[in-house]
């Protein structure tokens, strides 16, 4: 061997710093063999909270690690998105549809149950949602009615009548206990959350509905189920209405469920999980933090924080994601910062912006986020 | 070593994560050669001590453990940088950031491990480290990599003078 290849063995070999987390991921290997991925930001908020222990001599709760729920989003590009938009329901996905004939039946049910008089369905169409499945939807129309149901289970998804907006109504004066039993009983009448007793009203309140110049008052009472006392806020139900000389007009009901929670044990301390957003957050951006904080809640995964990693935007495609609802812990960072971001493009997002991180209170993955509003300081 | 491996063969975990552990630096070195993520080094390690660990009875000759758990971890390397750093240039991006931020940029000059990686490319480098490092001859390295001799002594040759062209004048006199 010559002194060049002296000298290369010499460096190769040379020791090199290796990081905790490395080590730690080594012994940790057989905690959960079908497992290996996921925990990684555990795993480095462990090392952090190691080297805090170190340096501090504070001791820090250990973890468990569980089994990953975060899946990559799958990245659907317009054309194929058009593609896929533009498709008839095949005889395939039919399969799985109740009947026209079924659908209708159900529908004049729910027309007869809310008070409607000779009234039925005259019309009724089966097509695909724009919304990020792409599911398909039943359209019943009568006159005056607009009634959507699921068709696989036949469920109402929507009841609308527009017609009542044409007038200049006032509500008569009633409270907010009175709206509430009012629109319980018509969640009742229609069995609306399919007699399951953990969907709760959440708000309550008078709104404005215009329709040209006329404004007509309606009363909004908004549902949601609760998961350990928390709900999801992208799955509100809502029942609108007044009532006029005693007598009640529904404006629109909005059906929305939401079965994919897993109630997932809280795992994760609050502190680990401000330990993991933080580490994140130094990846995004170098300001000051001013406040980091933590609260436990219900939240849907989503891909805000995937798209900060990956520098994703919309003009990337429309990124999917598995419609899953977990115990999270959302911690709120806000920076120390001079000056307002002067736009909103995905750099800035990253550098300057407060955030909330959503960290899966089991597995201590980021599961989500989103920006908060910006604050000048 | 030996006794660990007959250990972990009998299903103790904990015996062969010695072994590991007491290899850890080059199996460190290996993964980092091909990826500079840490999280995706330690999920690479940890695939590989689950895979090895699972198919450690059917080892034979335990002389060859170690090549043995150096040519998965190459292969679990690959697959993680093809999965991830091929389709996704901010993750390659920041890769090369990480590679650069660990003690290089200020001491470019300096001879050192994480110096050498980066003038080469991923074959060079990794032929360098199973040479230099483990020892390994060309044709264990062949083994390893599945490659053609000849294209090793190749790789082998250039990884040698670019490392002559930056350090010549400093590490021939």
């Amino acid at each position: 061997m010559n002194s060049l290849d002296s000298k290369i063995k010499e460096g190769i070999r040379e020791k090199i710093e290796i990081p905790l987390s490395y080590e730690y991921a080594i012994k940790k290997a057989f905690m959960k063999p079908q497992t290996k991925k996921y925990n990684r930001l555990l795993r480095a908020s462990l090392t952090t909270a190691c080297l805090a222990m170190i340096s501090t001599g504070v001791v820090v709760a250990g973890s468990i690690i569980s089994k990953s729920i975060w899946k990559d989003p799958i990245i659907i590009n317009d054309i194929e998105k058009n593609e896929k938009v533009s498709k008839i329901i095949s005889d395939e996905e039919r399969k799985d549809y109740i009947s026209e004939e079924k659908a209708i039946e159900i529908g004049n049910e729910i027309i007869k149950k809310l008070g409607y008089k000779n009234i039925k369905v005259s019309n009724i169409e089966l097509k695909r949602g724009y919304d990020s499945t792409y599911s398909g939807h039943y359209i019943l129309r009568t006159e005056k009615l607009l009634i959507n149901l699921n068709p696989i289970d036949g469920r109402l998804e929507y009841f609308g009548n527009p017609s009542v907006i044409n007038k200049n109504i006032k509500c008569d004066e009633i409270n907010n206990e009175k709206a509430n039993n009012i629109a319980n009983e018509i969640s009742n009448k229609l069995n609306l959350f399919k007699n399951d007793t953990d969907y709760k009203i959440i708000a309550t309140k008078k709104i404005k509905i215009y329709s040209g110049d006329k404004a007509n008052d309606f009363w909004q009472v908004s549902y949601a189920k609760l998961y350990n006392g928390k709900y999801d806020e992208t799955n509100i139900s809502t029942i609108c209405f007044n009532v006029y000389n005693g007598d009640i007009i529904i404006y629109s009901i909005t059906a929305r469920d939401n079965e994919n929670f897993d109630n997932n044990p809280v795992i994760l301390s609050e502190d680990e999980a401000i330990e993991i957003a933080k580490n994140k957050e130094k990846e995004f951006s170098n300001l000051e933090l001013s406040s980091v904080n933590a609260n436990l809640d219900v939240k849907k995964i989503n891909v805000f924080v995937y798209c900060l990693e990956n520098n994703l935007t919309n003009e990337n495609g429309e990124l999917n994601i598995d419609n899953i609802l977990r115990n999270v812990w959302v911690v709120n960072i806000k920076h120390s910062k001079d000056e307002k971001p002067k736009d909103a493009k995905l750099e800035t997002v990253k550098n300057m912006y407060d955030k909330k991180y959503y960290i899966d209170a089991t597995t201590g993955e980021i599961v989500g986020g989103e920006q908060s509003e910006f604050e000048y300081n | 070593m030996e006794e660990l491996i007959e250990k972990a063969q009998y299903g103790d975990e904990e015996a062969f994560t010695q072994i590991i552990l007491t290899i850890k630096h080059d199996l460190y070195k290996i993964a980092k050669s091909r990826i500079s993520n840490e999280q995706d080094i330690e999920d690479a390690i940890q695939e590989t001590m689950i895979e090895t660990f699972k198919s450690i009875k059917k080892l034979n000759d335990t002389q060859k453990f170690k090549n043995w758990v150096i040519r998965i971890l190459i292969n679990k390397c690959n697959r993680i940088y093809r999965r991830k750093y091929k389709k996704d240039i901010s993750i390659y991006e920041q890769n090369i950031e990480i590679t650069n931020s660990n003690n290089i940029t200020d001491f470019e000059d300096e001879f050192n491990f994480y110096n050498i990686i980066r003038i080469l490319n991923y074959e060079e480098r990794i032929i360098v480290i199973l040479y230099y490092l483990e020892e390994y001859s060309v044709k264990e390295i062949k083994q390893i990599l599945k490659m053609n001799e000849n294209t090793i002594t190749t790789h082998l040759y250039r990884a040698r003078q670019k490392i002559k062209n930056k350090y010549g004048g400093h590490i021939y006199e």
